[in-house]
């Protein structure tokens, strides 16, 4: 289960007022940042693709009629934004060398070193990864939403997440070891 | 679900971190959402000092852009309303014509709560900064002035078009939106500046005020902008029908564009 539990999630159903955007801005901002980080906006569109779901949602949030999560309608969003942002931009960011910046931190790194230095490899790691599984990268083991939350989610058959699920973590594992063999 | 070692987890618990926004970045998306969203929307908490120079920042840049943007288009489409004013004012005098609530009402609170007003700050400096750039403004040309026109110019003027608006300044706010859609054609607020349009024309006891706001509302039900549409043009409807048969005082004259 997600840590990601938004109080206006629970309002979802049935359709969420538009006077309710503040909340939905305060609840998701840093679940959007952080899902367009992590699938592929390079650093100089990230605001403009913030502001650009956000935009979106504000727009829209009259005609959301509670079919779905919140968050669900909310991912399909990002996932917009984050894969036409990506593709504008070109991949070379995305599909640069796992460990081209991946120097081992200094004697005594601080935790913000250490946080910027892991969210750097996740970055890479994900950028490496085709969109599919970028994306049950990302939601199940960066956000840590369920399997069947990301199925939700992401409209993939239950058994396609948990299979694209453990050829990630494989993958996360071995670059992982690759990283710690080179440094 | 979890498969991983406690160092793969440590990893990702840290990734996860150093992807979160900061403060600054939750201010600096905030303070740049707010005109474009036009909403009352409180921006998250930041230190006050980073919140002054954010916000010096935002109307010192907004101050200049709105300046050399708008001054001529603004003063041509003040003189503009100034006349429409008059006339209105003849058309409301008329003994039969009932209470023009649609031009006196203040807008619903949805919109009529948006921060509109110009930033005061530096308007003489940025006034001098217009009239060193005479090419600039709304009515600039050139394809590669009209490639820089933005959502936040568009954000921008439709502020100053809805400020006009509730300021019962109608046909400002249509020289405003006229001006905008030279400039910016293909813009991606739409729906806003047919909200607006329809809303000025209502204003102004447009004949087809009325028709273009059903129009509007059959094409944009879920519009937030449709009881405010329907609540300027309900009563405005009513006047023109009363009016209307005296053409000599009405505010014709104007080419409504739909």
């Amino acid at each position: 289960m997600s840590q990601l539990q938004p109080s206006v999630e629970r309002a979802s159903l049935g359709g969420v007022d538009a006077s309710q955007f503040d909340q939905i801005y305060s609840d998701y901002f840093d679940f959007v940042w952080r899902c367009l980080r992590s699938l592929g906006v390079p650093e100089r569109g990230l605001d403009d693709a913030v502001q650009e779901v956000f935009i979106v949602v504000h727009r829209g949030l009259a005609r959301f009629r509670g079919d779905s999560l919140l968050r669900t309608w909310l991912y399909g969003i990002v996932r917009h934004v984050a894969y036409k942002q990506a593709r504008n931009a070109g991949r070379k960011e995305r599909a640069q060398p796992l460990d081209v910046e991946l120097e081992s931190p200094g004697p005594s790194p601080s935790q913000a070193a250490e946080e910027a230095q892991a969210a750097l490899f996740v970055q890479r790691f994900a950028g490496g990864l085709d969109e599919k599984k970028r994306e049950v990268f990302v939601l199940a083991l960066l956000e840590q939403f369920s399997a069947v939350e990301v199925a939700e989610m992401t409209g993939v058959p239950l058994n396609t997440v948990y299979t694209r699920l453990r050829k990630v973590r494989a993958e996360f594992r071995a670059a992982l070891e690759r990283h710690r063999g080179g440094t | 679900m979890t498969e991983l070692d406690a160092d793969e987890t440590r990893i990702l618990r840290n990734a996860r971190q150093g992807l979160t926004p900061s403060a600054k970045d939750r201010a600096r998306i905030a303070h740049a959402l707010l005109p474009r969203l036009a909403l009352p929307m409180t921006p998250p908490s930041v230190s006050r000092v980073e919140g002054r120079a954010l916000h010096a920042a935002r109307w010192a840049g907004l101050a200049g852009v709105v300046a050399l943007t708008g001054a001529v288009g603004y003063w041509q489409g003040y003189r503009a309303g100034a006349q429409v004013r008059e006339v209105v004012t003849v058309v409301r005098s008329v003994p039969s014509a009932p209470p023009t609530t649609a031009l006196t009402a203040p807008p619903p609170p949805a919109l009529a709560d948006q921060p509109l007003a110009i930033p005061s700050a530096g308007p003489a400096s940025s006034l001098r900064s217009a009239a060193s750039r005479p090419s600039s403004g709304m009515a600039v040309e050139g394809s590669e002035a009209r490639r820089a026109l933005g959502l936040d110019d568009e954000v921008r003027e439709l502020r100053r078009v809805e400020k006009a608006i509730r300021e019962q300044n109608p046909r400002l706010a249509l020289v405003l939106l006229d001006q905008l859609d030279q400039t910016i054609p293909a813009g991606q607020l739409l729906e806003e500046r047919a909200a607006a349009r329809v809303m000025g024309n209502c204003s102004l006891g447009a004949p087809s005020g009325p028709s273009d706001a059903r129009a509007f509302v059959a094409k944009h039900p879920q519009s937030a902008y449709v009881a405010r549409v329907t609540e300027i043009c309900r009563p405005a409807s009513a006047v023109n029908e009363r009016i209307s048969p005296a053409p000599g005082t009405s505010v014709q004259g104007r080419e409504i564009r739909k």
